[in-house]
C-alpha cells in the first residue's frame, strides 16, 4: 500500500496549504542593478504558496502560518534564500550563477564534487552552451569547448559520425573514444555495424553511420562532464581508459511548472569542393597511339571553343534543410520533481536522396520519501536515414562510390542524363560487361539507397536510502537497448560483380542490450572540525549482448523488388548470425580526506573480472592517487590573485580484451572440394592479459581580478602498456593476423584554458574562453619486428593510417619514391622519370595536429547574446586521397598542366657503366606520368594542414520581460539565428579538413586526416524560437 | 520498515550473482556462432587440408611455369610479367608461402591431434604426407623458411631453417607417415580414410606409394651434392607409383557458374585470361627447338592440341597459338589482351597498334555468345581438371635420370619410354597415337641416341606447371656449360635463354640464372629479423640468382 502511495506522490506530489501573513518585496540583478521580471518566490518547503515578480521586479505574497525562508529564483541567477523572520519588505538582489556552475562539477559515479576539490581536469558544459548552436549530434557539441578534446566530424551527411578522442588515443587497435554515461548508465556510442564487408560488402567507408550518442537530446541534457584522464574517471573502470563524458538530464525544478517549446529552422549547404580541371575531354592515350575513348578517364582531347563543359559537381549538391521541435515539461515539489520532454528532427541532406529523422521522447522523475529517495530515468528514440555509398562503395562489388563518380565524371558527358528513356540505366560503357560499368552518382543515389532505422530504450531506476547522516547507500539498475536495422540495396542494373548484376538487397539487424547494476555505499563524516572524509565502496556489473543477424537475397526474379526479401530463388540467399557478449564484474573504492577547504586528498581502487580474458588472467586491479592544494587559503587576501590551486594526480587502468580472441576459430564449412573446416587465419591466444594505462597529471588553476581572469593548466604524461593487439604477423605463425598483447603507446600532453571577463557592466558583458592542447602520441615496442600497424578500413589511394614503431600513433604510410642513400632521387636512366620500390609502408606523413583549440566568445547586451566559437588546429597531416584519385583520372585542376615539362635531378644507374650517376632530366608531365610516376609519391597527395574555422556563431533576442508580462502565460521567449562552418580559413587545398574518410567506427588511431570521397562538409544557418510558458 | 528488506534484495542478488558463481558468469567467451579449433574431426580437416595445400603447390607450379618459360602473360607491368622477367618479388612469391603456412600447414597438427584421439592412423599418415611434400616444395623454391618454429605458439617472429635442415626432417617425417600408414585402423572411432580424402579417394597404397615418390623426388634433387645416394632414389623409386592408377593426382570438380572457383582446376584459376604459351614449350612440343636432333625435327607431339589452345576464325577454322618467343623483344612491349567483339565478329586487342595480338591464344576455353571459340581451352586448365601432384610419370623420368647417370642407358631408356607413355595415358591420348609417336623417330630408339637432354625435355612436358620444373632446371644448370653461360651443344634445355626483358639487376651477368624464390612479403614486413639473420644476403636485389643448399 505505502508503494502504491509512493508511485501516486511520484507523478502527482503537489500538496498545498493555506495562508495568513502578506509580505512585499522588489527582486533585482545585483550585477546590472536592473529589476529582474517573472522571478519566482515562494515559500520554502510549500511551494504552492509562490508568485512571480512583476515588471518592475515588485511581488507581494500572502504566508502561511509557519513559514520561515522565502525562497527567490530565475533562470541564470543563483537562487537565494531569506529567512523571513518579523520583516515585510524584502529587497533581494539576485547573482548570475555563472560562479556556481564553476565550483560544482559532476564526477565519476554522478558524484558531485567541488572543482576545487578535484586532483585532475575536469571540464563540464551546460545546457545553455549546447543550445547555443544546437548540433543533433551531442559529440559535435563539446568540438572546440574543452582542451584536450578532439572531435572530427565524418562529413556533411546528415546522421553522420563525429569522433571524440580525449588526450590521444590509449589503444593501438581498439575504440579509443571514452565512455559515455548518461544519468549513471554507460552507454553505447558505437558506430554502425562495424565491418559487415564479407557477408554484403559494407564497411565503415562504404557509407555514413551514425555514431549512437546521437540518440540522445541535446535538448534534455542540464550538463556534460569531461572526465578527461584515468585518474579522474578510475571509477568506471576499463570501461573508461579513454576518458568519459558524463552526461546528466535536466530535472523539474522545485516550486515551478515549466513548459518549454523551441523550434528551429535550418539551411545548410557544400562548404567546400574539390577542384576539377576544365579543359579536357573524356578519354586517354595511355599506351595508345590512338584515342581511347572507353574510359573514365579525362586524358582526352582539349575542349574545343563552344563546346560544354558541364559543371557536374556543382550542379549536383542540393541546399539542406531541417526542421527540429522540441517541448518539454517540468516541475517539481520539495520531495519530488519530474522532467518530460519530446522532440523531433528532420533534416535532409546536402546530397539529393539523403535524409536524417530523429524522434525522442525522455522522462525523469524522482521521488523522496523519508530517508528514501526512488527515481527513474527513461527515454527512447528513434531514427531513420537514408544514406548514399561513400568511398569506393560496397567492398569487393566492383561498384563504386556516388562521390568517385562526382569527382570523375568527365565534364564533356552530362551527368544528369542517366536513364535511358525506358528507365534503365544510361551506361558509361554500353559495350564493356556491366561490372566494368562505371555508375553515375544520380543512379546510386536513386537505386542504391542505403538506409538505417533505429529504436533505442535507455533506462534507469534508482533508489537511495540515508542510513543516518553520515551513511547513504544508492543502487541503480541501467539498460541500455537498441535494434538496428540496416538495408543496403544494388538495383538490377548497377554496374557491380557479376552476382549482384541482377540486384542485391542486404539486411541486417544489429541488436545491443546492456544491463549495468551499481550498488554504492557512501560514508561520510566530519572530524575535529576541519577534516572531512569520506568513503565510497561499491560493486557493478555489466552484461553486454550484441547480435547481429543480416540476410541478403541476390538476382531478384522480380527485378523491381528490390526491397523483397523473398524475391529470390533459395539459392541465392544468404544469411549469417554473429552474437558477442560480453561480462564485467568490479569493486571499487574512493577514500577523500579534505582538511578545510585548501588540501584535499583522494584515492581510488578498482578490481575488474572481466569474461574476455583467459580465467587465470581475468582479475586485475587498479589504483589511483590525487590531491590539490588551494594555496590562496594560505596568502593574505588581496585584489589581484583571487584563487590559486595547485592539483597532481597518478593513476593506472587496465582495459580489457574484444570477446572471442582467446580461442582460434574456423573457417568452413569451405567451398574447396571436400567441404571440411581449416583455422582461421586470425590465431586467438590462450594467454592475453589486460592492457594497463599509468597515468600522471600535474595542473594549476588560478584566478585574478575578483575572478574576472583564469588560468587552467595541465600537463598530462600516460602510457598505455601491453596492448592487445593483432597485427599483421610472418605467416610462418600459421596465421596472417594474431592476438597478442605488445607495444605501448604513450601520450603527453599540455592543455591551457584562459577564462576571462574582459568587459562587465550593467548593460554589457563579454566573456571569453581559449582553450587549447598540444597531444604526441607516441608508439613504442610494437611485436617482434613489426614495424607498422594498419587501420582496418582505411587504406586510400597508395597510402593508409597506421602506427609506426618508436614513431608516430596516428601515422601515414605510404609509397615514395626511390632515393639513394644521400636522399637523392633515383631516376631511370631511359625515361628520366622518378623511380620507386613499390613498397607501400614508408612512414610519409603524422595526423596528428600540434596544436588545436578553440576561442569561445559570448557578448551580452541588455536582452541580446551574441556568441561565436572559433576553432583552429595546428599541424598534422591529411592524406588527399580524393586528389590522388582525381589525379589518375585526370580529373585534378593540377593536372590541367598536362604535357607541360618539369625537371627532375638526382641519380640514375648508367647501362654501360653499371654506375649511378647524378643525372638531371627533363620530362614531360604527361598522362602516363600523372598515372604511374606522379602516383608513386605519396607525398604528392599529403599537406600539413592549419585552418581557423568560424565553428559557430549565434544570435539571440530575448523578448523584454516588460512585453511577456503583456502576453499572459509566457515567461520567457527568446529569437535565435546562428550559422556554423560560416567562415574556413585553410591552407588545405581538398575539401574541408576536417575529415576522417571511414567515420568514427574506426578503432585504434581511426581514420581522421584521411579524405576519400566522402560526403562534403557543409555550413549554414539555423533560425530558432525558444518559449517558455 | 519493510522498505528496508526490499533495498536488501538487490545486494543479495548482486552478492549472490557476483562473488560465488563469479567464473561461471563469466565464462562466456567462446563464440556461439564459430566452433573453434579444437571441435573439428580428422576427416573433417583432411579434405580442406589437401585442397588448401594444393591450391600453394599448384599456384607455386604456375609461377614456375612462368619463371621456366613455360608459360607468358600479356604485356603489362604486373607480377606475372615480372616473374617472365625473372623478378620475382616479395608480393608475387607471397601465395604459395600464405597458401601453404596459413591455409594448409597451422591444420597439420590440429588434424593430427584429433585424429589421435580418434585413433585414425591413417589420417595421421596422410597429414605428415602432406605437411612434409609442403615443407620441401617451400624448401626448394625459397632455400629458407621456418620449419623449428613454425606454427609455434609462443612466438609470432619465427626463426628460419636452412633448406638443408628441412631436407633433414624430411626424410624421416615420411617414414613415420610410411609406418602409420602402414597401421590397421582398429579403433571404432577411427574414420575409414576414404570420408575425407579427396586426394587418393581412402586408397592407403597410394599415400604409401607418395610417400616413397616424394623421398625419390627430394634425395634425387642432391644430384649435385657429394651425399647424393643413386641407390637410396632407386630403392624409394621401388615403392613409389608405378602405374597411373597409383599416382596422386587431383580431381578438380568444378561446373558451377562463373561466380566461384573454389573448385575449379588450379591452372584455370591462375592463368586467367592474360597467360599465354611461350614459343620454346611449343617448340619442345613441334620438335622444332635449337638442337633438336635432326631426325625428330618438326615432328608434332600428339598431346599438342590438349596443351596448346588453338581460335577459331570467322570461317570457321581453328589457328592453333603461337608462343611467344623470350628472347625476342616482345615481352617489353605485348602481347596485348585481346577479347572478342560479338557485334563486329572480329577480335579486338586492348592495344590498337598491336591488333597482330590475337595469334597468342588465352589459355582459358571460352566460346563467344555467337558460338564462336575464341580458345579451345588446354588440358591443365580446363575445368574439371587434373592437378598431377606426383604421377608414375615423373618417377619413370626420375628413374632413366639416375640410370642414365649410371651408364645404364638400356634401363634409362627404358624408364624415358615409359614416362612419356604414362604422361600420354593421363592425358587419355588415343593409343595409336602414342604408339606411333613413341616408335617414330621423334624420340630416342637406340641407348646411343638417348641423352640427358632428350629425358629433361620430356620431363618438362610432363611435368608442366609443376614446382618441380625449377628444380630441375637449376640441377641441370638450364642450357649452360660449366662456366655458366648457354651453350646450346652441351646444355639440357635447349633454347632456354636469358629473356631480353630480363630483370639485369638481379641478373647482372650473362651467367646469372634465377636460383630462388624472393622473401614473401608478409616476413619482409613483419618478421625482417629473422630473415636478416638467416641470410644477411637476403634484402640484396641478387639473392634470387643466389642458389640454395643443394644447388651449390
Amino acid at each position: 500500500m505505502k508503494q502504491a502511495i509512493l508511485v501516486t506522490l511520484f507523478f502527482l506530489g503537489f500538496v498545498s496549504f493555506t495562508y495568513a501573513q502578506k509580505i512585499t518585496g522588489k527582486v533585482t540583478d545585483k550585477s546590472t542593478g536592473e529589476t529582474v521580471i517573472a522571478a519566482t518566490v515562494y515559500v520554502k518547503g510549500n511551494t504552492s504558496t509562490g508568485t512571480v515578480t512583476d515588471m518592475d521586479g515588485n511581488f507581494s505574497l500572502n504566508l502561511s502560518q509557519g513559514a520561515k525562508v522565502l525562497v527567490i529564483s530565475y533562470m541564470g541567477m543563483q537562487t537565494q534564500e531569506v529567512p523571513i523572520g518579523n520583516k515585510t519588505w524584502f529587497e533581494i538582489q539576485l547573482v548570475p550563477d555563472s560562479r556556481q556552475i564553476e565550483e560544482v562539477m559532476v564526477t565519476a559515479m554522478g558524484i558531485k564534487r567541488e572543482k576545487k576539490a578535484l586532483g585532475y581536469a575536469v571540464q563540464e558544459l551546460k545546457s545553455d552552451e549546447l543550445m547555443k548552436h544546437k548540433d543533433p549530434n551531442v559529440v559535435n557539441s563539446l568540438g572546440g569547448k574543452i582542451a584536450g578534446v578532439n572531435v572530427t566530424n565524418s562529413g556533411g551527411a546528415p546522421g553522420s559520425s563525429s569522433s571524440i578522442i580525449i588526450r590521444g588515443g590509449t589503444s593501438l587497435a581498439r575504440d579509443n573514444q571514452p565512455l559515455f554515461v548518461i544519468d549513471g548508465v554507460p552507454i553505447d556510442n558505437s558506430t554502425g555495424q562495424g565491418d559487415n564487408s564479407s557477408f554484403d560488402g559494407s564497411t565503415n567507408s562504404s557509407t555514413t553511420n551514425s555514431n549512437r550518442a546521437m540518440d540522445i537530446n541535446p535538448e534534455d541534457i542540464e550538463s556534460i562532464s569531461v572526465l578527461k584522464g584515468p585518474a579522474a574517471a578510475a571509477l568506471y573502470g576499463l570501461r573508461a581508459a579513454a576518458g568519459a563524458v558524463i552526461i546528466t538530464t535536466k530535472k523539474g525544478q522545485e516550486g515551478q511548472v515549466a513548459v518549454n517549446f523551441s523550434s528551429r529552422y535550418s539551411t545548410n549547404w557544400v562548404n567546400r569542393l574539390p577542384k576539377q580541371q576544365d579543359l579536357y575531354k573524356q578519354g586517354s592515350y595511355y599506351k595508345s597511339t590512338s584515342l581511347i575513348t572507353q574510359t573514365m578517364t579525362s586524358w582526352g582531347d582539349a575542349f574545343a571553343a563552344g563546346e560544354t563543359v558541364n559543371n557536374n559537381m556543382d550542379d549536383f549538391f542540393q541546399t539542406a534543410s531541417g526542421f527540429d521541435n522540441n517541448v518539454s515539461v517540468s516541475g517539481g515539489t520539495k520531495t519530488g520533481n519530474f522532467f518530460l520532454s519530446a522532440s523531433n528532427l528532420d533534416q535532409t541532406g546536402v546530397v539529393p536522396t539523403t535524409d536524417f529523422s530523429k524522434t525522442t521522447f525522455r522522462f525523469n522523475g524522482e521521488q523522496r520519501y523519508g530517508i528514501f529517495t526512488f527515481g527513474s530515468n527513461v527515454s527512447y528514440a528513434e531514427s531513420n536515414t537514408t544514406k548514399t555509398l561513400t568511398g569506393s562503395g560496397l567492398w569487393g562489388s566492383s561498384g563504386n562510390g556516388y562521390m568517385e563518380g562526382v569527382t570523375l565524371w568527365p565534364r564533356s558527358d552530362y551527368m544528369k542524363d542517366y536513364l535511358n528513356e525506358d528507365g534503365t540505366k544510361k551506361r558509361m560503357f554500353p559495350n564493356q560487361d556491366l561490372v566494368d560499368d562505371f555508375d553515375n552518382p544520380y543512379w546510386l543515389i536513386n537505386y542504391n539507397p542505403q538506409t538505417d532505422k533505429t529504436q533505442r530504450w535507455i533506462a534507469s531506476i534508482y533508489a537511495g536510502v540515508k542510513v543516518t547522516d553520515w551513511m547513504d547507500v544508492n543502487y541503480r539498475l541501467g539498460y541500455d537497448s537498441y535494434l538496428t536495422k540496416y538495408q543496403s540495396v544494388t538495383y538490377p542494373g548497377s554496374g557491380v560483380k557479376e552476382a549482384w548484376q541482377k540486384g542485391m538487397l542486404s539486411q541486417s539487424d544489429r541488436s545491443y542490450n546492456y544491463i549495468n547494476s551499481n550498488l554504492m555505499v557512501s560514508l561520510h563524516k566530519v572530524f575535529f572540525n576541519d577534516w572531512d572524509a569520506s568513503l565510497l565502496l561499491g560493486h557493478s556489473t555489466d552484461d553486454t549482448k550484441l547480435t547481429s543477424n543480416s540476410r541478403r537475397s541476390e538476382q531478384f526474379v522480380i527485378p523491381g523488388r528490390v526491397t523483397d526479401i523473398n524475391n529470390a530463388t533459395q539459392e541465392n540467399q544468404y544469411f549469417s548470425q554473429s552474437n558477442q557478449n560480453k561480462r564485467l564484474i568490479g569493486v571499487y573504492g574512493d577514500f577523500r580526506l579534505a582538511y578545510k577547504s585548501m588540501a584535499f586528498f583522494s584515492m581510488t581502487g578498482r578490481n575488474d573480472w572481466s569474461s574476455t580474458l583467459p580465467q587465470q588472467n581475468r582479475s586485475f586491479f587498479y589504483p589511483s592517487f590525487s590531491g590539490s592544494f588551494v594555496f590562496t587559503e594560505v596568502l593574505p587576501e588581496n585584489t589581484i590573485l583571487s584563487y590559486g590551486k595547485v592539483r597532481a594526480s597518478v593513476a593506472e587502468v587496465g582495459k580489457d580484451a574484444s570477446v572471442y580472441q582467446t580461442n582460434t576459430y574456423l573457417f568452413g564449412p569451405e567451398t574447396t572440394i571436400g567441404g571440411g573446416f581449416r583455422n582461421s587465419w586470425t590465431g586467438g591466444n590462450s594467454d592475453l592479459k589486460p592492457e594497463s594505462t599509468i597515468s600522471k597529471e600535474y595542473g594549476a588553476e588560478v584566478r585574478f581580478f575578483n575572478n574576472r581572469l583564469g588560468f587552467d593548466f595541465a600537463y598530462y604524461d600516460n602510457t598505455s602498456k601491453n596492448q592487445i593487439v593483432q597485427p599483421r604477423v610472418s605467416n610462418a605463425t600459421g596465421y596472417i593476423l594474431k592476438s597478442v598483447n605488445a607495444g605501448e603507446i604513450s601520450n603527453k600532453g599540455v592543455e591551457l584554458t584562459i577564462n576571462a571577463t574582459p568587459v562587465q557592466t550593467k548593460k554589457f558583458k563579454w566573456d571569453v574562453m581559449l582553450n587549447m592542447s598540444h597531444n604526441k602520441g607516441y608508439v613504442d615496442g610494437l611485436p617482434g619486428s613489426i614495424p607498422i600497424l594498419y587501420v582496418t578500413d582505411v587504406q586510400v589511394g597508395n597510402a593508409k593510417a597506421a602506427s609506426f614503431d618508436k614513431g608516430d600513433f596516428m601515422g601515414l604510410s605510404g609509397q615514395e619514391w626511390a632515393t639513394d642513400e644521400a636522399g637523392n632521387l633515383i631516376l631511370d636512366w631511359k625515361t628520366g622519370y622518378p623511380t620507386t620500390d613499390g613498397l607501400q609502408t614508408k612512414q610519409v606523413g603524422n595526423r596528428e595536429a600540434s596544436l588545436i583549440g578553440g576561442l569561445n566568445n559570448s557578448l551580452t547586451y541588455k536582452n541580446l547574446n551574441l556568441s561565436f566559437l572559433l576553432d583552429f588546429r595546428l599541424g598534422g597531416d591529411i592524406y588527399n586521397g580524393t586528389e590522388y584519385l582525381m589525379t589518375s583520372y585526370g580529373m585534378s585542376e593540377l593536372t590541367e598542366n598536362r604535357g607541360d615539362k618539369t625537371t627532375f635531378t638526382g641519380v640514375a644507374l648508367n647501362p654501360e657503366t653499371k654506375e649511378y650517376e647524378a643525372v638531371t632530366r627533363e620530362v614531360s608531365m604527361n598522362e602516363e606520368y600523372y598515372r604511374t610516376q606522379y602516383l608513386w609519391n605519396s607525398h604528392n597527395f599529403i599537406e600539413e594542414v592549419n585552418w581557423l574555422r568560424l565553428r559557430s556563431v549565434s544570435l539571440s533576442y530575448s523578448l523584454p520581460k516588460e512585453f511577456l508580462t503583456k502576453l499572459k502565460y509566457i515567461k520567457q521567449a527568446s529569437l535565435n539565428v546562428s550559422g556554423s562552418n560560416l567562415i574556413l580559413l585553410t591552407n588545405y587545398s581538398g575539401m574541408d579538413p576536417e575529415v576522417s574518410a571511414a567515420g568514427a567506427g574506426v578503432t585504434g588511431s581511426g581514420s581522421t586526416g584521411i579524405d576519400y570521397c566522402g560526403v562534403p562538409s557543409t555550413a549554414g544557418f539555423t533560425f530558432g524560437v525558444n518559449l517558455t510558458f | 520498515m519493510n522498505m528496508k528488506k526490499i533495498y536488501y534484495i538487490p545486494v543479495l542478488i548482486m552478492t549472490l550473482l557476483s562473488f560465488p558463481s563469479c567464473n561461471d558468469w563469466l565464462d562466456v567467451n567462446d563464440n556461439p556462432d564459430s566452433a573453434n579449433s579444437t571441435v573439428p574431426t580428422a576427416e573433417q580437416r583432411l579434405p580442406s587440408l589437401i585442397a588448401q595445400f594444393a591450391d600453394g603447390y599448384e599456384s607455386a607450379g604456375t609461377r614456375v611455369g612462368l619463371l621456366c618459360q613455360q608459360l607468358s602473360c600479356v604485356y603489362a607491368v604486373n607480377n606475372n610479367w615480372n616473374w617472365t622477367r625473372w623478378n620475382s618479388t616479395a608480393s608475387s612469391v607471397a601465395w604459395p608461402w600464405q597458401a601453404w603456412y596459413v591455409n594448409a600447414g597451422v591444420n597439420v597438427d590440429p588434424l593430427i591431434a584429433a585424429a589421435e584421439e580418434q585413433g585414425a592412423f591413417h589420417y595421421i599418415g596422410a597429414a605428415k604426407v602432406i605437411k612434409a611434400m609442403g615443407f620441401a616444395t617451400l624448401a626448394d623454391l625459397y632455400g629458407m623458411l621456418p620449419y623449428k618454429q613454425a606454427f609455434d605458439e609462443s612466438t609470432y617472429t619465427p626463426e628460419f631453417d636452412d633448406c638443408e635442415y628441412i631436407y633433414s626432417q624430411i626424410i624421416p617425417l615420411l617414414d613415420e607417415a610410411i609406418t602409420y600408414l602402414e597401421m590397421d585402423q582398429t579403433s571404432k572411432l577411427a574414420p575409414a580414410l576414404s570420408e575425407g580424402d579427396i586426394l587418393n579417394g581412402g586408397n592407403v597404397d597410394n599415400w604409401i606409394r607418395l610417400a616413397y615418390g616424394l623421398k625419390a623426388r627430394y634425395l634425387n634433387h642432391l644430384s649435385k651434392q657429394t651425399s647424393y645416394d643413386p641407390a637410396a632414389v632407386l630403392a624409394a623409386l621401388a615403392k613409389a607409383p608405378q602405374t597411373n592408377a597409383q599416382s596422386s593426382i587431383l580431381q578438380y570438380v568444378d561446373e558451377s557458374p562463373a561466380t566461384t572457383t573454389s573448385q575449379a582446376s588450379l591452372q584455370y584459376v591462375n592463368t586467367g585470361t592474360t597467360v599465354r604459351l611461350t614459343k620454346l614449350y611449343i617448340d619442345y612440343l613441334k620438335n622444332t627447338y635449337p638442337g633438336v636432333p635432326a631426325a625428330a625435327q618438326g615432328i608434332i607431339d600428339p598431346r599438342i592440341d590438349l596443351l596448346v589452345p588453338s581460335y577459331q576464325k570467322a570461317d570457321g577454322t581453328y589457328v592453333r597459338s603461337e608462343g611467344v618467343d623470350m628472347s625476342s623483344d616482345l615481352p617489353s612491349k605485348g602481347p596485348s589482351a585481346y577479347t572478342y567483339n560479338v557485334a563486329k565478329g572480329t577480335y579486338v586487342t586492348s592495344n590498337t597498334s598491336r591488333s597482330g595480338d590475337t595469334i597468342y591464344v588465352q589459355l582459358r576455353k571460352l566460346t563467344a555468345t555467337d558460338g564462336r571459340v575464341v580458345s579451345t581451352g588446354t588440358w591443365y586448365t580446363d575445368r574439371g581438371g587434373k592437378g598431377l601432384l606426383l604421377t608414375n610419370a615423373e618417377m619413370k623420368f626420375i628413374e632413366a635420370e639416375v640410370k642414365f647417370r649410371q651408364n645404364d642407358k638400356a634401363a634409362a631408356l627404358t624408364a624415358y619410354k615409359a614416362g612419356i607413355r604414362a604422361h600420354m595415358e593421363i592425358m587419355s591420348v588415343p593409343a595409336a597415337a602414342i604408339d606411333s609417336y613413341l616408335s617414330g623417330p621423334a624420340v630416342a630408339q637406340t641407348t646411343g641416341d638417348l641423352t640427358m637432354s632428350l629425358i629433361m625435355i620430356q620431363k618438362y612436358i610432363a611435368l608442366s606447371y609443376s614446382p618441380e620444373i625449377f628444380s630441375d632446371l637449376r640441377r641441370m644448370n638450364f642450357c649452360c656449360d660449366a662456366s655458366g653461360n648457354y651453350n646450346e651443344a652441351t646444355g639440357v634445355y635447349k633454347g632456354f635463354k636469358r629473356p631480353s626483358h630480363v630483370y639485369t639487376i638481379a641478373y647482372p651477368s650473362e651467367t646469372n640464372w634465377p636460383r630462388r624464390f624472393a622473401v614473401p612479403s608478409y616476413e619482409v614486413n613483419y618478421n625482417i629479423d629473422m630473415v636478416q639473420a638467416a641470410d644477411a644476403d637476403a634484402a640484396e636485389a641478387t639473392y634470387i640468382s643466389k642458389p640454395i643448399w643443394w644447388d651449390k
